[in-house]
């Protein structure tokens, strides 16, 4: 979970540019006007006094911000915190310039997502050479793959007409942290591959539990021949069974620009919805479901439907640390809008005879028009969505008021909802539709409000 | 035109007739020049450190020294923010009717699709309402949509647009509010009374 930038500094890492500060705009018309004036009175010490006017302008002008050579050494306390738990980084920086730094200032470049607790990341000095300087600050620990990999640093000179903004890059520490999902499972849908496995869904065929009896067609096996009803009624009749198969499931998570949205604590819809993806990946792996990730946002992510151990650590590990849930939304193209959510690609991506389940806040229309597109190209669509509206000024209740018509219309087409609020339960609302699921409702706290 | 260049501009037009009518009556104003230069050195001072301020206070990275701010997470939208935002960045002169007009068809669709999921009426009867402004007995709210023979409306200028738009949309959020409450929705045709407005 890289970040190419840093929040306020337009900056890539390992850039730098010098730019004047302004400090002293108007010194040059006002020491003029002052000797222009000192002239006019005829005072030769006024005379003197708008040249040093002059002069000093000058000088600001001419001045440049030196460009600092710095040791930078990082300390993070734990590399592998749970969610929630206070990590401590101990920076310190060293000037091996060889001259004085008059007016050095640096600030860590905390990855996004993570939150300064305690302490502060930046600081401001005047750094003789050999000499160091050191911050230390406390962050919260969330979801995520979190790089310390740069500082941004800011010199300025002695008069403070010009300053250099670069960001250095240093030794890479990497914080990850590594979320516990709890196994939950939504509504499933009868879509099911041929081949055979543990899902109870409409197909019948060989099995153990009774389902149906039709009339004999040729070539029906002797076995499966119903003799009690042809003894009774004399007539040839074929016993069917249910045949358990193996289901597919995408989820989909929605991680577009748009998700990046939240009422409440300050979490955007995509963790939330992050979170719940990993919850279902528990739950329907444990279902012997085969499963498969994907991401609603220009930035790739596609794991297709599989099963195993290892597949679902993939799928976890992508929850945590894949790019596409990162904690700063996808950047905007150049004119203005989001771009391409990739889901053209999807389309190509997503078996045929895959269920999906879409993870979504549904605060606009994108997330309806793919579950219905999905839902047209034969696919078993579920919506688990979390409520993230507010209810505090007339736009926000308009806002949830669209979402709940939004959610509506994929019950109308036929589309399981499941929707919860905040921390609470999911709850599959009345009169949705084919909740064919036997499943636990999705928590999204892990079941004890642990998730970060 | 920014205030800061409308200040100028006054400045500037200020000077232009001052200079204009000094020299059409040299004599107008008696020069008495050592309290001139004294008078010029101090304004242009004061003008200076004006112009400084100014400039600190316009700065976002004033108080940081051009830092970045670290250690906070990115600022999330709430559901919502987006549309009061644009009403907000709407001004009411003619020049900004297509922004006004992008918001009031947002919240068009939204009263409709309110109306025919929670008060069941039919899209084209859910059209009608909206358009003839029985659909909310806040008046306010049915004026955003509704046909008006008010002039100003003729010249582009909306000088209640935003109220309108903040009372329409607090009157969508009602209609669902309402259902929930099992009240219902109003239904068609009702009379339209002293209005509600945005209730918070």
């Amino acid at each position: 979970m890289t970040e190419g930038t840093v929040a306020g500094v337009d900056l890539a890492r390992g850039a730098e540019r010098l730019e004047r500060t302004g400090r002293w705009g108007g010194i040059h018309g006002l020491a003029l006007a002052a000797t222009a004036v000192a002239i006019l009175v005829g005072e030769p010490v006024a005379i003197l006094a708008g040249l040093a006017g002059v002069g000093f302008a000058a000088y600001s002008r001419a001045a440049e911000a030196p460009e600092p050579e710095l040791a930078v050494e990082r300390h993070v306390s734990d590399a592998d915190p749970a969610p929630g738990q206070t990590v401590r980084v101990t920076l310190t920086v060293e000037n091996e310039s060889g001259t004085t730094l008059p007016d050095l200032r640096f600030a860590d470049d905390v990855p996004a997502g993570l939150e300064v607790v305690d302490g502060t990341a930046r600081h401001t000095t005047a750094l003789r050479p050999g000499k160091r300087a050191s911050i230390a600050y406390e962050f919260e620990a969330v979801r995520g793959r979190h790089e310390f990999d740069s500082l941004t640093v800011v010199t300025r000179d002695i008069s403070g007409a010009s300053r250099r903004v670069a960001r250095r890059a240093t030794d890479r520490s990497t914080v990850v942290c590594r979320p516990t999902f709890e196994d939950r499972s939504v509504p499933l849908g009868d879509l099911a591959t041929q081949l055979t496995g543990s899902q109870p869904v409409s197909a019948t065929g060989e099995g153990l539990a009774f389902h149906s009896l039709r009339e004999y067609r040729t070539g029906d096996s002797l076995g499966s021949v119903d003799w009690n009803r042809f003894a009774k009624d004399g007539e040839l009749a074929t016993r069917r069974f249910d045949q358990p198969r193996t289901v597919k499931v995408v989820l989909l998570v929605d991680a577009r620009a748009a998700a990046y949205v939240t009422a409440r604590d300050g979490r955007p819809a995509v963790d939330i919805c992050a979170h719940a993806a990993g919850a279902l990946v528990g739950g329907l792996s444990e279902a012997d479901c085969h499963v498969g990730l994907a991401a609603l946002s220009p930035r790739e992510c596609w794991l297709p439907p599989a099963s195993g151990r290892s597949h679902r650590e993939r799928l976890v590990d992508a929850l945590t640390t894949h790019d596409a849930f990162g904690w700063r939304p996808p950047a905007e193209s150049s004119d203005g809008t989001e771009g391409d959510d990739g889901f053209d690609r999807l389309l190509t991506q997503i078996p045929g005879d895959a269920q999906v389940v879409i993870c979504s806040p549904f605060v606009d229309d994108r997330p309806v028009e793919v579950a219905r597109a999905l839902d047209a190209r034969g696919h078993d669509v579920t919506v688990a969505s979390p409520d993230v509206t507010a209810d505090d000024s007339a736009y926000r209740r308009l806002a949830a008021t669209e979402r709940r018509v939004r959610l509506d219309e994929c019950r109308r087409a036929g589309i399981a909802v499941v929707e919860w609020s905040g921390a609470d339960e999911v709850a599959v609302r009345p009169g949705g539709a084919v909740p064919s699921g036997r499943s636990a409702p999705v928590r999204t706290d892990g079941g004890d409000r642990r998730w970060r | 035109m920014s205030r800061r260049r409308r200040a100028l501009l006054a400045l500037g037009l200020a000077a232009v007739v001052a200079g204009v009518v000094l020299t059409v009556r040299p004599g107008l104003v008696s020069f008495d020049w050592a309290t001139l230069a004294t008078l010029g050195i101090w304004v242009v001072a004061l003008v200076g450190v004006a112009v400084a301020a100014l400039e600190r206070f316009e700065r976002d990275d004033a108080p940081s020294g051009g830092l970045p701010r670290v250690g906070e997470r990115p600022e999330y939208g709430v559901p919502g923010d987006d549309l009061a935002a644009a009403v907000a960045d709407a001004g009411a002169g003619q020049r900004d009717a297509a922004d006004r007009d992008r918001v009031r068809q947002r919240l068009r669709v939204a009263a409709v699709d309110a109306l025919e999921r929670f008060a069941g009426d039919a899209p084209e009867e859910a059209e009608r309402r909206v358009a003839d402004g029985s659909w909310t007995d806040d008046p306010d709210a049915a004026a955003l949509f509704a046909e008006s023979d008010d002039e100003s409306l003729h010249d582009g200028v909306e000088p209640d647009f935003d109220r309108r738009a903040e009372c329409a949309a607090a009157a969508v959020a009602r209609l669902r509010a309402r259902v929930e409450a099992g009240e219902g929705a109003p239904p068609s045709g009702e009379s339209r009374g002293s209005g509600g407005g945005a209730d918070d």
